[in-house]
């Protein structure tokens, strides 16, 4: 039995008890440059010392209650750093909830925030519904009984909007998918059930069909969780990086695409230490347009976070909108930038066209295959072309991934929960355990999707057993 | 003349029988009402007790001091271990019982026992004085009074024997229905539902032609359901098995409209836990065969239980059914088979307890609740029963929860979710059913049984001892360290496992799933005498320890939510914020906790916030305002 899973239980016990970890963005989209997370529950210190690594190297089970800790917030997947943050530990019965409550402060404003959520959930959390964090303060005295009218009212508001969303969650693709889940792991355990109660109806060799079965659905669970990723990215909008030497003119390219009629730019502002976001729809594309420090190496350690940062942008950039300065040759620095990224991602753009110039069209595509987009920024000449040429890429992009399936945050984390439970049950099979046991985790693997469609599973569960298997008394 | 009791049972089956033999335990003055004094504790279906959930619910008897367990050792004549192999969770016993024996045994120990008359009568009337529960008259007017009644009438009430076009009241084969009492239960407000169920034909043994069939032998390792018996070996009787033909199905599709009780005919709700032949071959056309096992119904009688011939159809049809089948062309038919109808209550109006929500005193055990078996029926007896003589005594009542027993499952199930087929427990049935398991229910409710008076000192320190020394050869095998040896690693590597290089405990090694305590016999040489009910124990507690680890913080997890308690007259119809079907159906069956809200049909996590809040609401309010 795998080692580290007892501390998943609670979380994965179901969805109506005060048990479960919660967590969500405390700030809402567009409110400044921080974004926070708040987490309520047994589990929170736990999931947040997974995540979080202090200045100092103290793991967050140290932490002193109300204690701000500067740290950075790591990918335990990739070990890659995805910001710097600041986390605070509220210890129960002293937090809001009344439960262990941990914040982490984010300075990489909204989208770096909707990331780290994301680590948190497959850490262990599920999205708090609406209301959720009320709801606990109130069950753990924390909210004066004269406002138990207005939680009830918050609290009750929840069953129409839980309704609508297992509505939408059902209807499409992913409803499919996610029926034939649910139906996969009922037939498992009507199967178990009634070789278990009628000992002599199953003739078959059920521990390579349970393995069979188990493993096909961990692959189509890992493939929609794939899928939702990349789907995230599509509703979080596609990254679309300004780079380029120092002066090149970066800023006034980004200010003079937000300034034109073809964009909508949306509320969701966020400001990094090293780069400035802005998010808009093209065409109907959810754009983050990203002006990114100058691509220089430096030497003061705060500058330098602003150039890792600005590294990994232009890694997980979608597109890269790479600029020249007309007035100057070629750098070394632009050389090694463009030879960097894959020739794919990049518009390469030769701005300050109407000054005298130093190197032309010709010159790059020589030196580098690249064919420029030539632009005065400062005069508007050739913004409405570099704009198209977004377009095109981003079509292209589109087209070749292909999101049928496509996970929100809560799915994704239920999702991810239930792969889990069907790895779990699967090592526990290898391991020479009895099904009943390895079943054991499939009874979870089921009441988590349960969360998701809404279905009754133990009726289920009978009507399978009676429907697939003749039994008797 | 006019006699009081504390408690009167009304019925002398399985959940008679255990209702009236816990009260009079406890000390209190108890009178058992029967039909027929011959046919207290009948088995009137399958000679054979126990099976997956069922033989779990036996122990759970017997550790609270019941009958069942301790008359099933008694008048077994084959015992068997079943599942073996797939896991602790859902190994136990089944036994073929001398049908006779089993029922002259308990008559003998209810006779034996102080505190308890029995009485040959049927009731009519439930008595009432100043609203109060006062007693019972039976149809032939005598009175008998009490103010704790507990109604076990299994099949009786309006019951019909159906059998093909034929059909006339009876409460079993050749015994009168109680159709004034269903009249009584009317009047008083129950709502009565109607179910069916049916039984099989018994053959004669010196018929049955058995060279071809397959046969299962009586284990040889001495085996018993009691934990105050020693296990004994059972031999000389077997059970035969064979197949039902192509033929059969041929002959059962062609009378189908015959059948008074298939599910697409009658007006009755679907049986899918004990479907009947015709059942099976109308809802799977496609399988050629369903086995039938010969069952012996004891050693004084040639009748042999064709268990899998359960049907309605009529008799003649019957015949060539019988011996459409290998082995049975030439079987005589010594009693039909037949399909039963019968009333029983909406067991969603008791409470835990199985007294009647809306008529104090009055409770229900067995059948009657909507139940199916022998063993489910007794388990709901003695639970009856005991609540009933604690409530005369005025003492808190006897409540076990989901997660220490199957009984509980059952009238958990029962009170919060209704019936609409006969219930029956499975082991599918008990979500956590790694730590409620066949072996450890002494260990689970003796204790409990002991506090309220129905297991002796006895039978009590003898668990008390089993729990210390489970735990201390648990301790032992913890603290034991094995040095690797070429014999050891062989023995691993066998196992499926890694071998150890350097000086590994015992119970590390008995933790994988497949090295066994006995495997280790060798490699522990200070090993203590250890009985293999608790060998068992050991083993399983050792080797699932994840699991059960697991299942435990689970249940702490669900406890949470068993602790929150409903105000008693909590108005679910007012809340705002439930679904109407969450209003209805918690209005209907009033759970006591947010625990059992949660497991009401339809009753969803949106509507499970809402509660809590008004659960704690309600408790504020009250500590604020008491």
């Amino acid at each position: 039995m795998p080692e580290d899973d007892i501390k998943n239980l609670t979380a994965s016990e179901g969805n109506n008890t005060l048990g479960d970890t919660i967590a969500a963005l405390a700030t809402p989209p567009g409110t400044g440059a921080i974004g926070i997370i708040k987490i309520s529950g047994e589990e929170a210190v736990s999931i947040v010392s997974r995540l979080f690594h202090s200045k100092k190297g103290r793991p967050a089970g140290s932490f002193q209650n109300f204690r701000l800790y500067l740290g950075t917030i790591i990918d335990p997947q990739t070990q890659k750093p995805l910001d710097e943050a600041m986390a605070v530990v509220m210890r129960s019965p002293h937090s809001y909830t009344g439960e262990d409550v941990v914040e982490i402060q984010l300075h990489g404003g909204y989208f770096v925030a909707r990331r780290v959520l994301e680590l948190v959930l497959r850490e262990g959390a599920l999205p708090a519904p609406p209301g959720e964090f009320t709801r606990r303060a109130f069950l753990n005295g924390r909210i004066d009984l004269t406002q138990a009218e207005a939680v009830a009212e918050i609290v009750s508001a929840r069953s129409e909007k839980a309704l609508e969303q297992a509505f939408r969650t059902l209807s499409g693709e992913l409803g499919n998918q996610i029926r034939n889940w649910e139906k996969t792991l009922v037939h498992l355990q009507a199967t178990i059930q009634a070789d278990n109660d009628f000992p002599d109806i199953i003739e078959d060799d059920l521990e390579t069909l349970f393995l069979n079965t188990l493993s096909e659905m961990k692959n189509e669970l890992e493939k929609a969780i794939a899928h939702g990723e990349k789907y995230r990215r599509l509703r979080d909008g596609f990254a679309v990086v300004i780079a380029g030497t120092p002066n090149v003119g970066k800023s006034s390219l980004f200010n003079a695409i937000i300034g034109t009629d073809r964009v909508i730019v949306t509320p969701y502002a966020g400001t990094t230490r090293d780069a400035i976001e802005e998010t808009l729809m093209l065409e109907g594309y959810p754009v983050r347009l990203i002006d990114t420090a100058g691509v220089r190496p430096v030497d003061e350690p705060i500058e330098r976070l602003g150039v890792a940062t600005t590294q990994r942008y232009l890694e997980e950039a979608d597109i890269v909108i790479l600029l020249f300065d007309a007035t100057r040759p070629l750098q070394e620095d632009d050389i090694s930038l463009a030879h960097k990224l894959s020739a794919k991602k990049i518009i390469p753009v030769l701005n300050k066209v109407d000054l005298p110039y130093n190197i032309s069209k010709q010159d790059i595509s020589q030196h580098l295959s690249l064919d420029p987009i030539e632009t005065s920024i400062l005069q508007k000449q050739g913004i409405d072309v570099l704009l198209q040429s977004i377009v095109t890429k981003l079509q292209e992009k589109n087209s070749s991934d292909g999101f049928s399936l496509s996970l929100n945050e809560r799915q994704s984390a239920i999702v991810y929960r239930t792969l889990c439970r069907v790895k779990d049950s699967i090592q526990s099979l290898e391991e020479g355990y009895p099904l009943d046991c390895a079943s054991t985790y499939l009874t979870e693997a089921l009441s988590t999707l349960r969360s998701l469609s809404g279905n009754e599973v133990e009726e289920a569960v009978i009507e399978s057993l009676f429907r697939n298997f003749c039994t008797g008394k | 003349m006019s006699k009081s009791y504390g408690v009167i049972v009304v019925g002398g089956g399985h959940a008679g029988a255990e209702a009236a033999a816990a009260s009079a335990r406890m000390g209190v003055s108890t009178l058992l009402i029967t039909t027929s004094i011959h046919h207290i504790a009948l088995m009137p279906c399958n000679p054979a007790i126990g099976g997956p959930g069922k033989g779990h619910v036996v122990r759970e008897i017997d550790a609270l001091g019941g009958l069942m367990g301790r008359i099933a050792d008694l008048s077994a004549i084959h015992i068997k271990k079943v599942n073996t192999g797939k896991g602790p969770a859902v190994q136990t016993l089944r036994v073929q019982t001398d049908r006779e024996c089993y029922s002259h045994l308990v008559r003998e120990e209810l006779e034996a026992m102080d505190h308890l008359d029995i009485y040959q009568g049927e009731v009519g009337e439930i008595l009432f004085h100043s609203g109060q529960i006062d007693g019972v008259r039976t149809i032939s007017g005598s009175t008998f009074h009490s103010h704790r009644i507990v109604i076990a009438a299994g099949t009786f009430l309006n019951g019909v024997i159906k059998v093909g076009e034929l059909s006339y009241p009876a409460g079993r084969q050749g015994e009168f229905p109680s159709v004034q009492l269903a009249g009584t239960l009317r009047e008083m407000g129950l709502s009565l539902l109607r179910l069916n169920t049916c039984t099989p034909p018994r053959l004669d043994r010196a018929t049955i032609d058995t060279s071809a069939m397959d046969l299962q032998q009586s284990d040889t390792e001495p085996l018993c359901f009691s934990f105050v018996h020693s296990g004994r070996v059972c031999s000389g009787s077997v059970i035969y098995i064979t197949r039902t033909t192509p033929q059969t199905c041929d002959i059962i599709r062609k009378n189908l409209h015959r059948s008074p009780l298939l599910q697409c005919l009658s007006d009755s709700s679907p049986v899918r836990e004990c479907p009947s032949l015709e059942d099976k071959v109308h809802r799977f056309p496609q399988r050629e065969n369903h086995l039938v096992f010969l069952e012996p119904e004891g050693s004084h009688s040639r009748e042999v239980y064709a268990q899998g011939i359960f049907t309605s159809l009529p008799e003649e049809v019957q015949w060539k059914i019988v011996r459409s089948i290998p082995g049975l062309e030439r079987a005589h038919i010594v009693r039909p088979a037949y399909g039963i109808e019968y009333d029983i209550i909406s067991p969603t109006i008791l409470t835990h307890t199985l007294e009647c929500r809306t008529i104090p005193g009055l409770y229900f055990a067995g059948q009657i609740n909507g139940t199916s078996g022998y063993e489910e029926a007794a388990g709901q007896g003695i639970i009856a029963g005991i609540n009933a003589a604690l409530a005369l005594r005025g003492e808190p009542p006897f409540l076990l929860k989901r997660e220490e027993s199957y009984i509980a499952v059952m009238i958990d199930d029962l009170v919060t979710r209704g019936v609409s087929e006969p219930y029956r427990l499975r082991t599918g049935k008990v979500e956590h059913r790694l730590v409620v398991r066949h072996g450890n229910a002494d260990v689970r409710l003796t204790a409990k049984g002991y506090a309220v008076g129905t297991v002796d000192s006895k039978q009590y320190q003898d668990t008390v001892i089993k729990r210390e020394t489970i735990q201390q050869e648990i301790d032992r095998l913890s603290h034991t360290l094995v040095s690797p040896s070429p014999q050891l690693n062989l023995l691993l590597q066998k196992a499926g496992g890694e071998p150890i290089r350097n000086p590994e405990f015992l119970a590390r090694l008995l933790s994988r799933p497949r090295v066994t305590y006995r495997d280790l016999a060798n490699f522990d040489l200070n090993r203590p005498y250890l009985t293999p009910n608790i060998i068992e124990e050991v083993e399983t507690e050792i080797t699932y320890a994840g699991y059960i680890e697991r299942q435990r913080r689970a249940i702490q997890s669900m406890s949470r939510l068993e602790n929150k308690r409903f105000p008693p007259d909590f108005d679910f119809s007012s809340v705002k914020g439930l679904s109407s079907e969450a209003k209805d159906r918690l209005s209907e069956v009033h759970p006591r906790t947010l625990g059992q809200a949660s497991r009401v049909r339809g009753v969803t996590p949106a509507d499970m916030a809402v509660l809590s809040v008004l659960i704690e609401t309600h408790n504020r309010q009250k500590k604020a305002d008491p």
